[in-house]
């Protein structure tokens, strides 16, 4: 039995003009997600991730290309657009909107809504129910879209920067209350972001963006620790290091440091360990970081 | 999932009792109370004359502002809910209708009153305006089904002239806005000038004779709420959220 994907992007792309020139905000993307994950939308500030995000809920019109949710396009097609839930991040909510009425909203318009799952969320995030959204912080607002996005329980949820502004007790309560309902109620999940260690966690699959392009789409699993860093006298950091690509290097005196894009395990790690070497695997965002740069470099 | 995604439009859209129930009466409550200050001023300061007030006019105003946040701010929160560009719109007209029927009822009981009470015990006029008074203009009595379908058509009016333009800026920005605003200006102002010109008074007035002004003027606000309707319309289904 094949399953239908959760999302589907073909050759999606997005121009526009300013003064005169035609840029592109998403620029030829074709990728496919997969029911039941948690994918990492990811890239620098204006790469395209909201503008993609726009599009797949067709919220905004791609200038070619199309984006299938679960084999449709959610343009005023209502079936799919009922699994779907998008709260941007600079969400505009109705004039002199207090969060409960987002709150009851929401709860009309989604089918899986839960409403006690939501209740908690409130509590739990401090969301003050009777104050308007105009008056509310930068993280209270970020919680309001982090409770529709979660209590919905949509097919294919997408989540706009959901840390932006919360404290560190409430970002760890999204990601607790993320997992753990997401293992309840397996579904499709897009978390945006340009902070990669932020969300780093809880992604299954690593899409990057940049400048509009799709660069990288690969397992979390196999994008993290697939760049390594080694430290110690030069010589024996060298020879560690053997024939992997070398990403960057710091000398300092007798000592180097040297990132490598290889995974350091079995007999090669103990290797390495045995001439006391530092053996160091670089955490999701570091390897993004060498791999996106090693791409400029070879482009350039 | 039972409720139709156009109820659920219309319940989000009217989810704030603000819009269609406090501000209107707030806004109707406050023209009217100082109207009637003003009056009974005036009938202190010993007049006897037959007293006017256009006051009525004042929630109309803020229906514009209803029509156009409607577009503006509720609209994206509808995409954000995954209703349809269409479900948004039918729920929508669906709310503007049921208002503009209420609001009707309620300031054609109010014209009741005003006829019952002698003008609020001050011979005055804010909601009907008989043509046997003077400055009548042609209107039935207080109490006519006349004012139920103006008033009705009036708040339709107001509420679709600023829902397109709310569409209008959606769809093209400020810019758009502006130019479609100085258009209309401009295009009933050339039509002004043409039907000087060209002598289409006599046609107009044979049109719209004098001793029909009722239907007349619910011809005319009913014309100009359909073309404010079908421009949003027309617009909607490729309005970005």
């Amino acid at each position: 039995m094949t399953t239908t994907p959760a999302l589907e992007l073909r050759s999606l792309s997005k121009r526009y003009r300013k003064r005169g020139n035609v840029v592109a905000a998403l620029d030829d993307v074709s990728t496919t997600l997969q029911e039941g994950r948690i994918y990492g939308l990811l890239g620098r500030n204006g790469a395209g991730k909201s503008t993609l995000m726009s599009l797949a809920t067709a919220q905004a019109f791609p200038t070619s290309g199309e984006a299938l949710v679960f084999g449709h396009t959610a343009y005023e097609h209502r079936p799919t657009l009922a699994t779907l839930c998008f709260v941007k991040e600079s969400q505009k909510y109705p004039d002199d909107f207090e969060v409960r009425h987002a709150l009851h909203c929401a709860s009309l318009a989604f089918r899986h809504w839960d409403a006690d799952f939501a209740a908690r969320l409130v509590t739990e995030l401090r969301l003050p129910t009777d104050r308007r959204i105009k008056k509310l912080s930068r993280g209270q607002l970020s919680a309001v879209g982090i409770v529709i996005g979660l209590a919905s329980r949509a097919e294919l949820t997408f989540f706009d920067e959901p840390y932006l502004g919360l404290d560190a007790v409430a970002r760890q309560v999204f990601y607790d209350r993320l997992l753990e309902d997401f293992a309840e109620h397996p579904r499709t999940i897009v978390l945006s972001s340009h902070l990669i260690d932020e969300v780093a966690d809880v992604l299954e699959h690593v899409l990057l963006l940049e400048d509009g392009r799709l660069v990288l789409d690969a397992p979390a699993d196999e994008v993290r620790g697939g760049v390594t860093t080694l430290h110690g006298p030069t010589r024996a950091v060298l020879d560690a290091a053997g024939s992997h690509e070398v990403l960057a290097r710091k000398d300092l005196g007798p000592v180097t440091q040297l990132t490598v894009k290889a995974r350091y395990s079995g007999a090669e790690l103990a290797a390495a360990e045995a001439q006391s070497i530092g053996v160091e695997p670089a955490t999701l965002q570091q390897t993004i970081v060498f791999l996106t740069r090693a791409g400029e470099r070879a482009d350039a | 999932m039972s409720t139709s995604p156009i109820l659920v439009s219309a319940r989000v859209q009217a989810a704030n009792r603000n819009t269609f129930v406090w501000v209107p009466l707030l806004v109707l409550g406050g023209s009217t109370v100082l109207t009637l200050a003003v009056w009974w001023a005036v009938k202190a300061a010993g007049a006897e004359t037959q007293l006017f007030s256009g006051s009525v006019q004042a929630p109309f105003w803020y229906l514009l502002v209803v029509g156009a946040q409607a577009v503006a701010l509720t609209f994206p929160f509808t995409q954000a809910l995954s209703l349809s560009r269409r479900d948004f719109w039918l729920g929508a007209m669906l709310n503007f209708s049921v208002f503009s029927v209420l609001f009707a009822v309620l300031l054609w009981l109010l014209g009741l009153v005003e006829g019952a009470t002698g003008g609020w015990w001050m011979n005055g006029r804010m909601f009907a305006f008989p043509a046997e008074l003077e400055g009548g203009a042609g209107f039935p009595n207080a109490g006519s089904p006349w004012y139920l379908l103006l008033y009705a058509l009036l708040a339709m009016m107001a509420l679709s002239i600023g829902f397109a333009f709310g569409t209008v800026y959606k769809r093209f920005g400020p810019t758009g806005l502006t130019l479609a605003i100085t258009g209309t200006v401009a295009a009933v102002i050339v039509l002004f000038v043409l039907s000087v010109r060209l002598d289409w008074w006599p046609t107009l007035q044979a049109w719209f004779p004098a001793d029909r002004v009722p239907g007349n003027v619910a011809i005319i606000t009913g014309v100009i709420a359909a073309l404010g309707f079908f421009v949003s319309w027309a617009l909607i289904r490729r309005v970005p959220a």
